[in-house]
């Protein structure tokens, strides 16, 4: 068991931050809005950074799980999941622009502009093709560009269950990365607030609340290298993504709660992490999802992710 | 696992084999870790297949097994009950401790019978008003001679009806530092004027004991390490022990536990499966952040803080394994003995035991967080 990362791990992801810091971060994040980085996505595809996956062998699922993770904390808007980590795991070709995992009634973050959609459900896993003049926008505070679309042929493409276990890690991937930087944000705040003529950082209530959330976020961080490393095996994924979920509220509250009121202004970088982390923790069905699949692949597995799943939904 | 990881697991397991047929596997089980005739004889036994102190060197009584392999034993053990009863505490940091810190003549005279599974010790820390606080202890042993004189009381200690020594710390001098004047000693509990009275307690009839010491002799021979030395040695070995014990597969053994008494409660649609799941999750979220801190010690970057992070998520692992156990049981949970009532019993101790839950959050909180702007 080793928990280090290796040199080329570490390269892989001090590379990503540095683009991301040129070319994502915060001001970008600002300027653009919630809108899909369609440059960004462009910097990512031309340096093959929606390549670390592989063939899915090796360390292709961790691989691809620091580079979202990574995109997230730097604040790209990108469809990171997809891109990174299912569609290289579902065999699908790579094309420039977003491609969204839509839900039941096909909404999904990344709809505008979108050619393609994923689809996933007990069933299958479907690449749908959309109307590029059919997506309506939905109006969101959450700082990703989410949409209804609307779908006009579709193909099976992969199993199910394989299709969202690779989507929870993912998920989980995303969220470590969110949760980190506002935690970051928080990190930075205690020690700079005065109040009472002591720092924030000084008083124990907030430090022992500080540090509980960094267990847990550490704890959620693990779960999804774990997740990773058993590639995206279903019981895996869908605990990773359960504890990011359940993390991420409490992550988004407390460093809410602990920043006051000037975390709630959009002057303070807290939202740009906190508001995408909600939005996260809310796509495939949640922490209830996540967590009822993440009980029922242990107590009563599905089969080998090939065959028919034994559970409901 | 590597394959000689897997051959050393089933090693454990052929061992876990010859329990006696009444040892109670149950995790819930509260009294899992007491000391009696069966956990003696079982300590004999892993004994003698160079199972019960594997990790340590083979000049001690080892076998040179790696902290991964001991770390395997341990997860075996508390998945049955945790038959070595008090003895991982001699296994995880008493023994190094003592062979770090130890004279010749204490590593001879105690490394062979805790390798052999022949000693019990109690730890001597906390006192009625040292609790979190311990370097405000008051218990003194004061110089004559040779001998140390030692007055004071020491609480809540475990297993001190069964041991027959004492791992005690008391005050040597009198400093500004209230940690550096603290000194460790190795007390028989056969020494006079050495008292020990058990306190009833809602956890486990092992639980809990209050030592009084009036003017209790100890040879200079059994001070561990030099006078004022006791914090920093402390402060290590109970990073070890904070570690050393995987409460998290207990926890998810409970889990198990239940549902084999109720597995329709994977059918039902009130919520159940989904709070199961989390706590599983967050079982898991335990046992991968006590992983890191034992790989962070193999790589020798061990820290405080990974240690007290581990420890904490498995306090918050052992409190929500209580409350799923108890939320899906209803009043079967108040019956003695069943799973929610153990589980929920253990779990209040999970954040008291060990160093409060509170003091690992300290711990961590001054690892991560800056007091000042800098």
């Amino acid at each position: 068991m080793n928990f280090d990362f290796d040199a080329d791990q570490n390269a892989l992801v001090d590379a990503l931050a540095a683009l991301l810091e040129a070319h994502g971060g915060p001001i970008r994040a600002r300027v653009l809005g919630p809108a899909f980085d369609s440059d960004l996505d462009r910097r990512l595809t031309e340096s093959d950074w929606f390549s670390v996956f592989g063939d899915g062998s090796g360390r292709g699922h961790l691989d691809a799980v620091l580079a979202i993770q990574t995109i997230a904390q730097g604040l790209g808007n990108v469809s990171a999941i997809a891109k990174c980590l299912v569609a290289p795991g579902l065999g699908l070709e790579l094309r420039p622009g977003p491609l969204p995992l839509l839900d039941a009634c096909g909404r999904g973050r990344y709809v505008a502009g979108a050619e393609r959609g994923l689809l996933v459900s007990d069933a299958g896993a479907y690449l749908c093709t959309l109307d590029p003049g059919g997506a309506a926008e939905l109006p969101s505070p959450y700082g990703y560009p989410l949409g209804r679309a609307t779908i006009t042929d579709r193909v099976v493409v992969g199993n199910g269950i394989r299709a969202m276990a690779l989507w929870r890690l993912g998920l989980a991937g995303e969220a470590a990365g969110l949760m980190s930087a506002a935690l970051g944000v928080l990190l930075a705040y205690l020690p700079a607030r005065l109040q009472f003529g002591r720092p924030l950082a000084a008083f124990q209530a907030l430090r022992h609340r500080t540090a509980e959330l960094y267990v847990l976020v550490e704890g959620a961080r693990l779960l999804a290298y774990e997740g990773a490393w058993l590639g995206a095996a279903p019981e895996a994924a869908a605990k990773a993504a359960a504890l990011a979920c359940v993390t991420a509220r409490r992550v988004v509250r407390e460093s809410h709660q602990l920043t006051g009121a000037i975390g709630l202004t959009r002057e303070f970088d807290l939202h740009l992490w906190s508001l995408r982390l909600h939005a996260v923790s809310l796509e495939a069905g949640g922490r209830r999802a996540h967590a009822r699949s993440a009980a029922l692949e242990h107590w009563r597995p599905s089969q080998d992710g090939t065959g028919q799943v034994r559970h409901g939904s | 696992m590597s394959p000689e990881e897997l051959a050393f697991r089933d090693e454990v397991r052929d061992a876990l084999a010859l329990l006696p047929p009444g040892w109670d596997r149950r995790p819930s089980s509260l009294g899992s870790s007491q000391h009696s005739a069966e956990t003696e004889a079982f300590n004999r036994t892993l004994a003698e297949r160079d199972l019960l102190v594997p990790h340590w060197p083979a000049e001690f009584g080892g076998r040179g097994a790696t902290q991964w392999q001991y770390s395997i034993l341990s997860a075996e053990m508390w998945a049955n009950g945790e038959p070595r009863g008090p003895q991982y505490m001699n296994a995880n940091w008493i023994g190094p401790a003592l062979m770090e810190y130890g004279t010749d003549e204490q590593r001879a005279k105690f490394l062979p019978l805790i390798a052999q599974g022949e000693m019990v010790w109690c730890q001597g820390f906390s006192e009625p008003d040292a609790g979190s606080d311990l370097a405000s202890l008051r218990t003194r042993a004061r110089r004559d001679g040779e001998w140390y004189v030692i007055d004071g009381r020491k609480i809540w200690t475990s297993y001190a009806g069964d041991a027959s020594h004492c791992l005690l710390l008391a005050r040597t001098g009198v400093h500004e530092q209230p940690r550096a004047d603290i000194t460790i000693f190795l007390v028989p509990m056969s020494s006079e004027g050495l008292g020990v009275r058990p306190i009833d307690a809602i956890i486990g009839s092992h639980a809990f004991h209050e030592l009084t010491l009036d003017a209790v002799r100890v040879h200079e021979s059994m001070r561990l390490g030099p006078e004022g030395a006791g914090w920093t040695i402390m402060r290590g070995a109970l990073a070890n022990e904070r570690v050393g014990n995987p409460r998290y597969v207990r926890a998810v053994k409970v889990l198990e536990e239940l549902i084999a008494q109720a597995d329709d409660l994977l059918d039902s649609a009130d919520g159940s499966v989904e709070v199961l799941g989390e706590t599983l999750a967050l079982c898991d979220a335990a046992r991968l952040l006590a992983w890191r801190a034992v790989d962070g010690g193999v790589r020798g970057h061990a820290r405080h803080a990974d240690a007290s992070a581990a420890r904490a998520a498995i306090v918050l692992a052992e409190r929500a394994v209580g409350d799923v156990c108890s939320d899906l049981s209803g009043l079967d949970g108040v019956v003695e003995g069943s799973v929610a009532d153990g589980q929920f019993r253990n779990s209040l101790a999970a954040g008291i035991a060990s160093g409060t839950y509170e003091m690992q959050l300290n711990t961590v909180a001054s690892t991560i967080i800056q007091r000042e702007h800098s």
